[in-house]
């Protein structure tokens, strides 16, 4: 483009400029957002401009001329200026325009030259989302990308699984990477629930996000590649006035569903039955419910509904601001935020302070450079973990006849008497979590500093250089205090008070060369060779404190007893060599290859290094002869390719044979004991990834999709490999076993209905199979059923078999599913769960995901709607043993469907008899299985964008307000609190192998959040 | 050209030089040092050794589930669990499957434990002080009986006198792992006869190899002391009173003044062996120790301040069985105004409880083995032997200020073994080896106009196959070789 602007060409089109009239006008998405940088030529001449921040442009053109208007991610449109002076285009937006730039492992490619598996989102795919992380915005829009937030808390992990989980003890998370800095997201909690590090990068600063699936494209980043490779780009400046935009938006969340528990008349009946059927006389039947009833002679007296306490109409509100601009020769992006979310659950809170810069500078013809940096501050406020008896959940155990207010006190039941500073002693039987809520706090405050500084140096005008040095300094500080009042939970120690800091310090060094060669213009070559040196350090300490003078004091200092502390540093370093070639004939035939080589010190002394090699070839068949033009088929392509990638995400130092002090001093004398066996072979885990697509385009690109097939075949899995504890040892770090996931992708775009009104449906939808292959040894146990079993899916779930109820007794049954001595399977039953073999009961793993998003403009407004929905899975309710069991497992309020309790003989029910502490049904079994299918309607939003004669009177360019709905409403026949869960106590870091085991488990889990907002985008 | 494509070549030198460094993948773990320079010196060795005696204290171990876990097991109509960890309230009602919790972390607390008592064996040919040598064998085979003492009674059936004793036991790990080669070594479970066989050698060769006096960790009056536990619990009955008589006449220990006071002051002249605690290091404050589970109350009067959640309760019952001066029984009163060993829970949570003195600090020491067990094991071995036990027996019930015994039977001293020794975890065994009965059959009562009645509720015998652990089921999945025990 730059030629039109030299000299001799504006000299050649003077005398043109005698007959021309000039259009102006705007650019915009079918989001009604502008468009900045796109492309508007007069059609048949080189005449064009570029639109400006606002999308507005203006342009000098021949009466009668028709223009195409064209920009990355979007579809070309061409329009005939008949006349006007005046033009409002809008673009409707593309998954397949082959111009379209591609971010790719140090580089970009053109979407035409590229043979891998790239799904590529847009800004507009993330921002102005009431989410703390972008993750959270793009489920279900790429297939292949499993997303699952583990619950309603804010700021917790997220899974993230990018064609199935390849790892069983390592890490399944992708590797993120942005503007070329692969990230610090490895949750650094101290508790067992995981927090999510990538919820500090601002998702309003992303340009563009590249999900890399498949071998070809993500085999440049070698040993860290096997879980998919996120590349995150953020925004930058262009040349041209300078831009501001403005948004701000405020609404609030609430819970998506609530579950039934029974009420006090219930509660009294049922829990008198299973009394009564446990022996227990009616005198203690009668004084228990007295003290259940907080001593009111009426059991009836209080009717509590526990779980409405916890929840709240929690308020959200962000602010951006962010400004761009510059000339020719600097150009920046500077953006700031403040984002401010209450969770559904009370105490819980996410704030975030972001801001960045982003500058690019051009200091010769040859050289430039530049800086992306952002700084955040983050504080989430936590609320206890799933697995604790103080997080807000487990207030549903609580009984419904048990006051909510203690009257003798006029506070909290189990609070403290002001007067005599006595704990209410006698109810409610467990620690009410409430006490947790008022007195104590967890909260965590991260300051992260991340970037890079790069510089570029075109050697010849093919060939670059560049060298990108980049840090991720995370800072994070941890303060818990619990008062008081917890004293029930946290131990009666007046007051505990814990306090952690960690720095997570990473520098990551990289510089290659690129080469872009078109030969005698056929052959079109590209190279990108280059080296990458990442060193990880992570310090931290901790210390422990008690005994305070009062509350008010809840720093450790004011500690009058010091009573745990800790220390610890550890890292790891890589070295890499990279390279990646690709060759393009006639742009019909493309071949391309690439390959890294990693040293990792985490790699056994003996396998250092590794080579993970692929290749790939592409065949764009609607450019040969007997295809171009095609009416129909505006494009087809067929891509296919193999790699290997690896996986070496697990423990700094898995490989060494280690004696550890830690825990093993004697009243203060020191001591040490074996903390681990050594495996000096210990290496990567290896995965080859076959893949093959076809991407396709009908009517001009009115519809256009993708579609692959791959296979990942993962072997010399780094397992976590249990050995029998008689060792002294309960596992044990191996290069064994292996796993398959293989699946099919597909998505669509359609331009429904173009012109004024508009019309665009993208959906995506993915299969993916996962099967344990062979682990070379024991099966792999969850903490409830899930388990690793070679020939089923990772975390299937498997137990004993739930067979109903004895009628005759009222017993829980279970299938035998012992093999008899003929080989058939024994399917009669027992009342010993002990004796039922334990067998395939449900696969916590999606058969298919999926999601479809419908974009509608007209005029000024515009309309999204995403459904999301997954389907195929099961889910475990791993509380169930306590709350679904007719009293069966002590005193705990029941789900309401436990009134269909087996009563007298012949009664036929689901449900055994009730018998308090009897044990009858609690043991996991397929009865606490359920489907976990379901559909979301995941975000709504509606749009206004004012006329620009409108806002500009209020001396804008631009003016949109939204109002949009998050999580509106969920189509699913799973009882429990919200289909999308996952107990956050197993996604913590501190056993990976059983954070990948244990999916599909709710655990007093909270339900997401449904979420209102309205908001107001300014541009000026 | 040419000179443009020199820079490259400087560059990609420089690129290349910064990364190849080679140390740059040498880093060093900082928390934990190799196995190949842990055990270089005596002094590491000595490190390794205190190490075993720490992991006693762990939580899994005698720190708590090896006290509490056979309490509960016995805890019918002599303690109540009333607090909110489900897996203590299903071994107290009998209902605990292969997957219970505990069953797991104890087997693993205690071969971890096997294991390092097993490589610091196999390593002190570093250690050049013969007699530095000789103690550290003594301590490691002491450890190492224990361990397999508290497995065997825990996950087996009981010793049966005169038997062959072919009832599976625990499996024997008697060799250092210490290599991934060893690793998934897979044993078999061994006979009862073969777990106390080797748990007796372990003994006698501590005897053997100990100092008479060492200081707080254990003597050989320690392992003799134990022994002689071990042949009762055998019903090795000469054999224990040899021991049992040894240690009291040799060991120089000697009863404390009051039994309030073992408990709260540290290392009493009664002591033999106990697991060594403070406010740093101990089995934990607020979801593991026995005072976290066993105490509940206000120290001080103060309510702000009180210990323990108080989820375990002495029954009405059981306290009633000491006689009215007996200090070990109850007055009915809290803490700061009782004079006997169990009070009533006051201020904190569940009040008006009765809970036992013994476990009241979470930095107290846990006396394992004290000079009273060895007066009733001598006692009740002479009165099995047609001797009289009364001397002994009054020894220990005139400290406390209970009436003396005269003509003590044998269920005299059974149950002043129950007396003396409540909540130390005895009841289980001693009900185990005289084919007791936990729980008594239970009538139904029939429904009245008020009364809706209950089913029968049956008896609950010491040899129930729920009143032992299941070998945990995860350990079933990682080793073939073992058999679960019947009813898991």
């Amino acid at each position: 483009m730059r030629r039109i602007f030299t000299p001799l060409l504006v000299v050649a089109t003077l005398p043109a400029l005698a007959q021309t009239q000039v259009v102006s006008g705007r650019v915009l998405g079918s989001d009604g957002s502008a468009v900045p940088g796109a492309t508007i030529v007069e059609r048949g001449s080189t005449n064009g401009v570029s639109s400006g921040a606002d999308g507005s442009f203006s342009l000098s053109v021949k009466p009668g001329a028709t223009l195409v208007i064209s920009s990355v991610g979007y579809v070309s449109q061409t329009i005939a200026v008949a006349g006007r002076g005046s033009l409002n285009i809008t673009l409707a937006t593309s998954t397949t325009d082959l111009a379209e730039a591609v971010v790719v492992g140090y580089g970009t490619q053109t979407k035409a030259d590229l043979t891998g598996a790239v799904t590529q989102l847009a800004s507009k795919d993330v921002g102005n989302q009431p989410v703390q992380s972008f993750e959270q915005s793009i489920q279900g829009k790429a297939a292949g990308v499993f997303i699952e937030n583990s619950s309603g808390k804010l700021g917790q992990g997220i899974r993230v699984r990018v064609r199935g989980v390849s790892s069983i003890s390592g890490d399944a998370q992708p590797l993120y990477v942005v503007d070329g800095v692969p990230v610090v997201s490895d949750n650094l909690s101290s508790t067992v629930a995981a927090t999510n590090p990538i919820a500090d990068i601002n998702p309003n600063d992303i340009e563009s996000i590249s999900v890399l699936k498949d071998a070809a494209s993500s085999a440049i980043y070698g040993s860290r590649a096997t879980n998919g490779v996120v590349l995150i780009t953020t925004k930058r400046g262009k040349a041209g006035v300078t831009r501001f935009n403005f948004n701000v938006q405020g609404g609030y969340s609430e819970a998506t569903h609530k579950r039934e528990f029974l009420n006090n008349q219930e509660y009294v009946t049922l829990i008198t039955e299973a009394l009564v059927n446990s022996g227990r006389s009616a005198a203690s039947n009668a004084s228990r419910l007295q003290r259940y009833a907080g001593g009111a002679a009426d059991p009836l007296t209080y009717n509590t509904n526990w779980q409405d306490q916890v929840f709240q109409k929690a308020p959200f509100q962000q602010y951006d601001l962010n400004a761009s601009g510059g000339n020719e020769k600097t150009r920046f992006y500077f953006s700031g935020q403040f984002s401010d979310q209450k969770g559904i659950l009370i105490n819980n809170e996410y704030k975030r302070i972001a801001a960045r810069f982003n500058l690019d500078h051009q200091a010769t013809d040859r050289l430039s450079f530049g800086i992306n940096l952002t700084a955040t501050r983050s504080v989430n406020y936590r609320v206890p973990n799933d697995d604790a008896f103080s997080t807000p959940m487990q207030i549903v155990a609580l009984s419904p006849i048990t006051p909510l207010i203690d009257p003798a006190t006029g506070l909290v039941s189990g609070a403290l008497d002001p007067t005599t500073g006595l704990p209410n002693a006698t109810f409610p039987f467990y620690y009410n979590p409430l006490l947790s809520l008022q007195g104590s706090t967890y909260t965590t405050t991260v300051y992260r500093l991340l970037g890079n500084v790069y510089g570029q140096l075109k050697l010849t005008n093919d060939l670059l250089f560049r060298s990108e040095l980049g840090t991720d300094v995370l800072n994070q500080g941890e303060e818990q205090y619990s008062g008081r009042i917890t004293a029930r939970n946290s131990g009666p120690t007046n007051g505990f008070g814990f306090n952690s800091a960690v720095t997570s310090a990473k520098v990551v060094v990289n510089n290659y060369f690129s080469y872009k060669k078109t030969l005698a213009e056929q052959h079109a070559v590209e190279l990108t060779v280059g080296t990458s040196y990442e060193e990880a350090r992570l310090n931290g300490n901790s210390v422990t404190g008690t005994q305070f003078a009062s509350d008010a004091y809840r720093t450790i200092d004011n500690a009058s007893q010091i009573t745990a502390g800790t220390s610890y540093t550890t890292g790891y370093a890589l070295v890499s060599y990279f390279a990646r070639g690709s060759y393009a004939f006639a742009g019909k035939y493309l071949v391309g290859a690439s390959a890294r080589i990693d040293g990792s010190s985490r790699f056994g002394i003996n396998r250092r290094y590794g080579v993970f090699p692929a290749a790939s070839v592409g065949w764009l068949l609607s450019e040969e002869s007997f295809l171009k033009n095609n009416p129909t088929l505006s494009l087809l392509k067929l891509r296919a390719s193999i790699g290997k990638t690896g996986n070496q995400n697990f423990g700094n130092f898995a490989s060494r044979n280690l004696f550890s002090g830690v825990g093993a001093g004697y009243v203060g004398v020191p001591g040490q004991r074996p903390a681990q066996v050594g495996n000096e072979n210990l290496s990567w885990e290896s995965t080859v990834q076959y893949d093959a697509g076809l991407e396709y385009g009908f009517f001009g690109g009115r519809i256009s999709g993708e579609i692959d097939v791959y296979r990942k075949n993962t072997t010399g899995l780094l397992l976590a490999q249990p050995v029998p504890a008689t060792t002294g040892f309960t596992s044990e770090n191996k290069n064994v076993g292996s796993l398959r996931n293989q699946g099919i992708e597909f998505s669509l775009t359609t331009h429904n209905i173009v012109g004024d009104f508009t019309w665009t449906t993208s959906a995506n939808a993915a299969i993916n199979r996962n099967k344990i292959l062979d682990l070379a040894g024991p099966d792999i146990l969850g903490s409830f059923l899930n388990r690793a079993q070679a020939g089923q899916p990772l975390g299937e779930f498997i137990g004993p078999e739930y067979a109903g109820v004895n009628p005759a007794n009222g017993d829980a049954l279970y299938y035998l599913n012992t093999t008899k001595a003929d080989g058939t399977i024994d399917r009669s039953t027992t009342n010993d769960i002990n004796l039922a073999a334990n067998v395939p009961i449900g696969n916590p793993n999606p058969t298919w995901t999926g999601g479809i998003t419908n974009t509608f403009t007209y005029k000024g407004f515009d309309l999204g709607v995403t459904l999301v929905g997954v389907f195929g899975n099961q889910i475990f309710d791993g509380a169930a043993q306590y709350y679904s069991v007719g009293f069966n497992n002590g005193p705990d309020n029941q789900t309401r469907d436990q009134l269909n309790r087996w009563q007298k003989p012949g009664d036929i029910t689901n449900v055994p008899k009730a018998v308090y502490l009897g044990g009858n049904g609690i043991g996991n079994s397929s009865r606490f299985v359920s489907n976990g299918d379901y559909g979301r309607l995941r975000s709504v939003v509606l749009g206004y964008n004012l006329p620009s004669s409108v806002a500009q009177r209020g001396h804008f360019q631009t003016a949109r307000v939204f109002v949009q709905g998050f999580n509106l409403l969920t189509f699913t026949k799973y009882a429990g609190w919200d289909p999308e869960v996952s107990y956050d106590a197993a996604t913590g870091t501190s056993n990976t192998t059983q954070n990948n085991i244990n999916q599909g488990i709710s655990f007093y889990t909270a339900p997401q959040p449904r979420t209102y907002t309205v908001g107001i985008n300014l541009g000026f | 050209m040419k000179k443009i494509f020199s820079w490259p070549v400087v560059a990609l030198g420089l690129s290349l030089g910064l990364s190849a460094c080679k140390d740059a993948l040498d880093i060093q773990p900082q928390q934990a040092i190799d196995l190949s320079t842990a055990f270089n010196t005596t002094q590491k060795v000595g490190a390794a050794v205190v190490g075993c005696y720490s992991q006693l204290d762990n939580s899994s171990l005698y720190g708590t589930d090896l006290i509490l876990v056979p309490e509960l097991i016995a805890g019918d109509g002599y303690i109540s669990w009333e607090g909110s960890f489900q897996n203590y309230a299903q071994l107290a009602n009998h209902i605990q499957n292969a997957q219970i919790s505990n069953a797991l972390e104890i087997w693993r607390a205690a071969y971890a434990n096997i294991n390092q008592t097993n490589v610091v064996l196999a390593n002190l040919g570093v250690v050049t002080d013969s007699t530095q040598k000789q103690q550290f064998r003594g301590e490691m085979r002491f450890i190492r009986a224990a361990m397999y003492f508290e497995l065997v009674r825990l996950y087996a059936q009981q010793y049966k006198a005169g038997t062959n004793n072919t009832q599976l036991g625990v499996p024997l790990a008697l060799t250092a792992n210490t290599t991934i080669a060893q690793g998934d070594t897979k044993l078999p479970r061994a006979t009862v006869e073969q777990v106390y066989a080797q748990v007796i050698s372990d003994l006698q060769a501590a005897m053997k190899n100990l100092p008479a006096q060492n200081v707080t960790r254990a003597s050989s009056f320690s392992a003799e002391a134990l022994l002689a536990r071990v042949y009762l619990q055998q019903g090795n009955y000469p054999a224990a009173r040899a021991a049992a008589d040894d240690v009291i006449t040799n060991s120089g220990a000697s009863l404390a003044g009051t039994l309030a006071a073992v408990f709260q002051n540290r290392n009493s002249s009664e002591s033999l062996f106990e697991i060594q605690q403070n406010d740093q290091n101990n089995a934990g404050t607020a979801n593991s120790g026995l005072a976290t589970f066993f105490a509940g109350y206000s120290p001080t009067g103060d309510q702000g301040i009180s210990y323990g959640r108080g989820d375990v309760r002495v029954n009405g019952d059981f306290a009633n069985l000491y006689g009215s001066s007996d200090v070990r029984g109850t007055d009915s009163l809290t803490i700061l105004r009782t004079k006997k060993l169990i009070y009533l829970s006051d201020g904190n949570t569940k009040p008006n409880h009765l809970r036992t003195i013994k476990w009241r600090t979470y930095g107290q020491d846990i006396p394992l083995i004290r000079l009273a067990e060895m007066y009733l094991i001598r006692a009740e071995c002479d009165i099995r032997a047609g001797k009289s036990g009364d001397a002994d027996i009054n020894k220990v019930r005139l400290r406390s200020g209970a009436t003396p015994v005269i003509g003590a039977m044998l269920p005299d001293v059974l149950l002043e073994r129950q007396l003396e020794l409540a909540f130390e975890g005895f009841r289980l065994y001693d009900l185990k080896r005289t084919n007791g009965v936990i729980r008594p059959f239970q009538p139904a009562i029939p429904p009245t106009a008020t009364d809706p009645g209950s089913p029968a509720v049956p008896a609950f015998n010491a040899n129930d196959p729920k009143a032992i652990l299941p070998i945990p089921y995860q350990e079933i999945n990682n080793n073939s070789l073992l058999v679960q025990n019947p009813g898991y």
